[in-house]
């Protein structure tokens, strides 16, 4: 479980300030959605709290380990160890089967060849795709990919999981299951979750909504689902 | 990508050849350069730069005569010493000899000169002993050699050329990096770059789910290596099939250049078996 807490996060592009002086504090094992339309700097929001980008001012603190003060290296290997990264298009690499791509950051973290394909198997079973193990990206529907993509970034047991329009690409039906597959292993991980989304299909299911605004966090509103869990 | 590779590989085969030649050239002429010696000695050769003209090419001819009775030193590239009145030429100079008898009547009964004694297959260049009844000796021109090659330290060398050669292994290296070498690495970086698209996506999802830059430093060389190998393969076989006849037609500036290396010529005594 992992608490997650940025402040006064800002992110510059050239001619243009994305993310504004933004606070955001999540508590471990909670999970929350950050809304707002397109180009609000969600994916930037994401990409400076697991550190693949420097975020221009401000602090991403994990677990009280500041990642904005650690080197590029140290970073990404921070985020192999202890994040879990869930895209919108899946982002499988194309040349790997599905269980390949399941087993890969377990491979990158040093597990020998047999245990990452036993891990791989038992995750694809988990999100119900064990039987498409040996297809490749190329093969797999929408859904299935994103249902391997989600086996891929949890299979480490991640105590943060980082997820950016994880149903995006997805029809209803497959958010629905998508979002409740994504929501409900993370909890049984006891993994804090952040999904950036604009569908209040997928934010019903967290336990919190933030709504991102001209570069910062407006809104903070409990959900149904936190209510439901006795959350205030 | 591997058409790149190939293009690149080819370009660079083309310039390390060009190197290659300009070094063995120069090396050559060192090689052939006459030290004077610092004092007399029996085996001393005496030897005068003189030039002839053939097809409005001017060439040298180095009139030679041992300085004794004794068994003389001998220039690289002649394995004895030719009779009075007998000249040993280069190799290009007994091909157009054997097309041309007025200038095989200039050089009646020659020797050919070895590859050592060239310094490319087609240079026009003889040793001719001065016949019976006439001497070197005293002669305003005449040097007395000891030996041939690097001179010592302390010692001078004469080159046996009309003059030095204007093509230095520094220019043609400038030549070969400039034409061939950076317009091949401007082709290899455009064919990575148009390739990249798929990779950098690649590279960009290992980043992201935090893969080490040794790892992705490693798949970016086998990678590499999988695209560019058989670009680099082919250029090679290519150019071992072709090399030496593009080079046998390639002009460079002030020297003529020559298909193959005249080692090649070295088992040859028929001036007709040499190659044009």
């Amino acid at each position: 479980m992992a608490r997650l807490e940025a402040s006064t996060v800002s992110f510059d592009v050239p001619g243009r300030r994305i993310l504004d002086g933004l606070d955001l504090a999540a508590e471990a094992a909670e999970c929350l959605t950050v809304m707002g339309p397109s180009g609000s700097g969600k994916t930037s929001l994401l990409n400076c709290l697991c550190g693949i980008t420097a975020p221009s001012g401000g602090s991403v603190e994990i677990d009280g380990t500041e990642l904005t003060s650690l080197s590029p290296s140290r970073r990404s290997a921070f985020r192999l160890r202890r994040l879990g990264l869930v895209f919108q298009f899946g982002e499988l690499l194309p040349e790997m089967t599905a269980i390949e791509n399941v087993a890969l950051p377990l491979r990158l973290m040093g597990a020998s060849r047999e245990d990452a394909q036993v891990r791989a198997e038992e995750w694809l079973e988990r999100v119900a795709v064990n039987e498409r193990a040996e297809a490749h990206p190329g093969e797999l529907s929408g859904g299935e990919i994103q249902r391997v993509g989600i086996a891929r970034a949890l299979a480490h047991r991640p105590s943060l999981v980082l997820a950016d329009e994880p149903t995006g690409a997805l029809d209803e039906d497959n958010t629905v299951r998508v979002a409740e597959l994504l929501v409900g292993v993370a909890r049984e991980l006891g993994s804090t979750v952040v999904i950036t989304t604009h569908d209040p299909l997928v934010a019903s299911r967290t336990d919190r909504v933030l709504r991102l605004r001209d570069g910062r966090l407006e809104q903070n509103e409990v959900t149904d689902s936190s209510r439901a869990m006795g959350g205030s | 990508m591997p058409v790149s590779a190939a293009v690149f590989m080819m370009l660079l085969l083309v310039a390390s050849s060009l190197m290659a030649m300009t070094q063995r050239e120069a090396h050559r002429e060192t090689q052939r350069m006459a030290v004077v010696a610092a004092k007399p000695s029996p085996s001393d050769l005496l030897l005068t730069i003189a030039n002839d003209v053939w097809g409005g090419e001017q060439y040298p001819v180095v009139w030679v005569e041992p300085a004794t009775e004794a068994e003389a030193v001998l220039p690289p590239g002649v394995s004895q010493l030719p009779k009075p009145g007998q000249a040993v030429i280069s190799p290009g100079l007994a091909r157009l000899a054997s097309q041309d008898s007025r200038l095989a009547a200039r050089y009646p009964d020659h020797l050919v000169l070895g590859s050592g004694g060239v310094r490319s297959a087609d240079e026009l260049f003889a040793y001719v002993r001065v016949p019976e009844g006439r001497d070197l000796a005293g002669g305003q021109a005449t040097v007395r050699a000891q030996g041939f090659g690097s001179h010592p330290v302390g010692g001078r060398a004469l080159p046996l050329t009309l003059e030095p050669s204007q093509v230095t292994v520094t220019s043609v290296s400038a030549g070969v990096a400039g034409f061939l070498v950076l317009p091949g690495l401007i082709v290899l970086v455009v064919g990575l770059a148009a390739a990249s698209g798929v990779r950098d996506r690649r590279f960009e999802i290992l980043r992201s789910i935090g893969a080490p830059a040794r790892a992705l430093l490693a798949l970016a060389v086998l990678e590499t290596a999988i695209l560019a190998v058989p670009g680099l393969l082919v250029a090679s076989i290519l150019w071992s099939a072709i090399g030496s006849r593009v080079l046998g037609g390639a002009p460079l500036v002030g020297s003529v250049v020559v298909g193959g290396t005249s080692l090649c010529l070295g088992g040859s005594s028929s001036p007709s078996s040499w190659p044009a």
